[in-house]
């Protein structure tokens, strides 16, 4: 996505703008300024860029106050992680200097969904200033959840096709994530512990009652994830390493991506997620992740699987692990077993390697 | 009496307390009166392209690391 010009990132192009709710209070209620002045550094002094701290809360206090600790906000999904394998992530820590260098540039705002661009892209107003109760998926959504999301949505992976929800019914991100974006009004690890994240349920009530018709759904539904049956190979990261580098600037580097297809055993299983099989994405992270910024950060990293619950956004109606029953049914290649994981990271993913695999049934 | 004198005169300071806060919370400047004409040179400056070309600057590109690699 190239960036905006400069101008263009502050081109207020839609004059209807200023006859809106949040045009007619006027420029320097929520940037500050000087309105009257007509040179530009006296006009700019003490210009707010980004003035959604606060501001916003003033008339939509319901949902700003739950946002304040969103996901979307607190980037707390990446500390529970560290946190989760014994990393100490308070102030003054070498993993507090970790999420300061290589997290927090994630954080968005109010502004930076409804209102511009995320800065890590540049910022730069998406609509001429225009408050998009719904955000852009293309300059909002994407442009933070592109590598995987959107790529296994819109089929960008090669030979691997778009998901059907793009395909047939050219369904944007809010058709399914909508209030669950702002959080749930509690601290949550991930996304998959908002009540409010979406399921394939909220649309595909049908198949819960009623499988007459479909032996698969008649015999399945309790045991496999949705994914399970109906996502193909998705994006599996691994070897991601963080540091500065002799620029003193923060820096990654990763293994080359790899589209791999694992079903395994749910990390999450709740009553809330009680399928025993999902499919499972390995993450970036490995033990020396941050060993750049000291030794033994996680003193605990076999607590957490390296493999993780996932739900890729690739579905399709007909996949090869659904052809028949005997495309999955032993079927050792859809499963995710030992000889799949890194030898450092057996100890971490035994909750989640298949041992007893569904036999052939001869259909 | 008094003591209904002091209950409504809390009252209402709460309400004032409550208006003043929904109103003016988090907010940098004051906002215009009902149909006061905003004269603002911001508004001029931002709905002219060719004014903001002219006084764009180059903004300092963000430092970002060479030594980058792989998919973020």
């Amino acid at each position: 996505m190239p960036p905006l010009e400069v101008w263009e990132k502050v081109f207020v192009r839609d004059a209807d703008f200023l006859q809106s709710t949040h045009g007619k209070v006027g420029c320097v209620i929520c940037h500050g300024g000087d309105s009257s002045a007509d040179d530009k550094q006296i006009a700019h002094a003490g210009l707010v860029i980004d003035p959604s701290e606060g501001d916003c809360m003033t008339c939509h206090q319901d949902v700003a106050h739950a946002n304040e600790i969103s996901l979307h906000t607190t980037l707390s999904g990446f500390e529970s992680a560290l946190e989760a394998r014994g990393g100490n992530v308070a102030e003054g820590t070498p993993l507090a200097t970790v999420l300061e260098n290589h997290c927090q540039e994630c954080h968005t705002s109010c502004g930076q969904c409804h209102v511009s661009r995320p800065d890590e892209l540049g910022g730069g107003l998406v609509s001429g200033h225009k408050f998009r109760e719904t955000p852009s998926t293309q300059y909002n959504c994407i442009a933070c959840h592109g590598s995987r999301v959107s790529a296994e949505y819109l089929g960008e992976n090669k030979g691997i096709p778009a998901d059907v929800h793009w395909t047939q019914e050219s369904m944007l991100c809010t058709a399914c994530h909508s209030v669950e974006l702002h959080g749930s009004g509690e601290l949550a690890d991930n996304r998959y512990h908002n009540p409010d994240t979406a399921k394939c349920e909220d649309c595909h009530q049908d198949v819960w009652t009623n499988t007459e018709g479909n032996p698969q759904h008649e015999q399945h539904l309790g045991d496999l994830s949705c994914q399970v049956c109906h996502s193909v190979a998705y994006k599996n990261c691994y070897g991601c390493h963080v540091s500065i580098d002799p620029e003193g600037l923060p820096c990654r580097t990763s293994e080359p991506s790899v589209m791999q297809f694992e079903i395994g055993y749910n990390p999450l299983r709740s009553s809330e997620r009680s399928s025993k099989y999902v499919v499972l994405r390995h993450v970036p992270t490995c033990a020396g992740t941050c060993d750049y910024y000291g030794t033994d950060l996680f003193p605990d990293f076999d607590a957490v699987s390296t493999w993780k619950y996932a739900t890729p956004h690739n579905i399709q109606l007909n996949t090869p692990q659904n052809e028949s029953c005997d495309a999955c049914h032993g079927n050792i290649d859809l499963f995710l077993t030992e000889e799949d994981i890194r030898d450092e990271e057996r100890d971490a993913n035994r909750d989640v390697v298949v041992t007893d695999f569904p036999e052939t049934v001869g259909e | 009496m008094k003591r209904l004198l002091i209950a409504v005169t809390a009252i209402l300071v709460l309400v004032a307390l409550a208006a003043i806060g929904c109103t003016n919370k988090g907010l940098v400047g004051t906002p215009p009166e009902e149909g006061e004409e905003v004269v603002s040179s911001c508004v001029s400056c931002h709905t002219d392209k060719e004014t903001l070309k002219a006084l764009a600057s180059s903004e300092p590109e963000a430092a970002t690391s060479e030594a980058t690699t792989g998919e973020g």
